[in-house]
């Protein structure tokens, strides 16, 4: 590694302050993203991203190597052949300023409150957000950003992104032809090396449409088209992402799973819901008369296992504020039913 | 007021980062070194510049660390 990366000039971005967001565009949930780019601004490649199940499922070494070891040899290549090879080379030579996550016009109200005024990458779309919805035009679905190649029912291999490793039966990949150990090579007109390049191509696809890719199999490239239906964006648990809470109400609380040992003792089993209370900072959950020292068992008709993110996803995602939800509470030995009501807005 | 007071008032007032309305850009925390294998550029267009120099690709990450 520290060998290749001499052939490189490695830059490691702290904040987001300042940075150009015509030029690096990205799935701002993420905690760990990069770019492999020339001084002109070009980007030959994208690392990174994730899919619902873990932040470092797309993250090794060896997909790291081989992706430096691509860019080498991308970056050899005279002028007049990368170009040809970049069709999309991002902005920051439009003529206009580029825009920084300084100039969304919520970002210095949530910056006031904070003291060491760094911008972390999901405060970007968590402004964002926080703007659409002082527009009205916030919707649930807008969370849904950077989709992933699981959202067309496929998953890549993780140390080689471009081959298909499982297609999903029904999907619009399987519909579409699409075989494992194909190699996606373009996804519309964009090169596809890694799992964040096909990211970034499903990012700039419509909410229904078609979605061109070429795949490699057996030495031929096949073209194919894929139909995707209105909700393919959505992935099944998006507890994840940090920018999740604007959306929707949530639980107003922190907590912790039982163990095995906590659960033998109150008659548990393993794949319910079983969440100490451990702290509460909304006022909705203290006046539904839910403590600290509590564990909760049901919420809203949910009773499968859930750490506390997915907790609060379900409201977010399924309920409105002013809604009220029953939250059963295993207390003293005894199961005890509370309603929550959520506040009727969002808070400022 | 004392002329000490006066004196760190006055510098207080041409010295303190400027509002976010007036300079677009909110002042870059202090970068936080890390060691390794790789050596690290902490500013993205001291990293672009410097490519140009050399010649080299770059690997740009964004990682908060804060």
């Amino acid at each position: 590694m520290g060998q290749l990366s001499r052939q490189f000039v490695c830059v490691r971005v702290q904040s987001m302050n300042g940075i150009n967001l015509d030029l690096f565009q990205f799935e701002y949930d993420l905690t760990w993203m990069s770019f492999f780019m020339d001084a002109e601004n070009r980007i030959y490649t994208r690392y990174g991203g994730r899919d619902d199940s873990h932040p470092e499922s797309h993250l090794n070494r060896d997909s790291l190597l081989a992706t430096m070891k691509s860019v080498v040899m991308l970056h050899k290549l005279d002028d007049v052949i990368k170009s040809s090879l970049e069709p999309n080379p991002s902005t920051g030579r439009t003529g206009r300023r580029p825009r920084t996550p300084e100039q969304i016009p919520t970002m210095a109200r949530m910056m006031a409150k904070r003291k060491n005024k760094c911008i972390h990458c999901h405060d970007v779309k968590v402004a964002k957000l926080k703007h659409l919805r002082n527009q009205d035009k916030l919707k649930r679905h807008m969370v849904f950003t950077y989709p992933t190649s699981a959202n067309l029912g496929i998953t890549v291999d993780a140390r080689e992104q471009a081959l298909i490793r499982t297609v999903q039966t029904g999907s619009p990949a399987a519909r579409a032809g699409i075989r494992v150990g194909d190699r996606i090579v373009k996804a519309e007109d964009h090169r596809v090396l890694t799992f964040g390049d096909l990211s970034r191509v499903l990012e700039t696809t419509p909410a229904a449409g078609r979605l061109a890719l070429q795949v490699q199999r057996n030495r031929q490239v096949i073209p194919l088209r894929l139909e995707l239906a209105n909700g393919w964006r959505q992935s099944k648990d998006p507890s994840w992402r940090e920018s999740l809470h604007m959306v929707g109400p949530n639980c107003g609380l922190w907590g912790r799973k039982l163990n095995v040992n906590e659960r033998r003792r109150l008659k548990l089993k393993p794949d319910k819901l079983a969440l100490k209370v451990t702290y509460i900072w909304g006022p909705h959950t203290r006046k539904a008369g839910i403590r600290v020292g509590d564990v909760i068992v049901g919420l809203d008709g949910q009773t499968r296992d859930m750490n506390i993110k997915q907790l609060h996803a379900h409201p977010t995602l399924n309920r409105k504020w002013g809604d009220t939800i029953p939250v059963v509470l295993r207390r003293s030995g005894r199961d005890v039913t509370v309603r929550m009501t959520f506040p009727k807005g969002p808070p400022d | 007021m004392s002329r000490t007071a006066l004196l760190a008032a006055a510098m207080l007032a041409t010295t303190a980062a400027p509002s976010l309305a007036q300079s677009e850009t909110l002042e870059k925390p202090a970068a936080q070194k890390v060691e390794g294998l790789i050596s690290w550029v902490y500013d993205y267009e001291q990293g672009r510049q410097l490519a140009k120099r050399t010649g080299k690709p770059m690997f740009v990450v964004f990682r908060c660390e804060r």
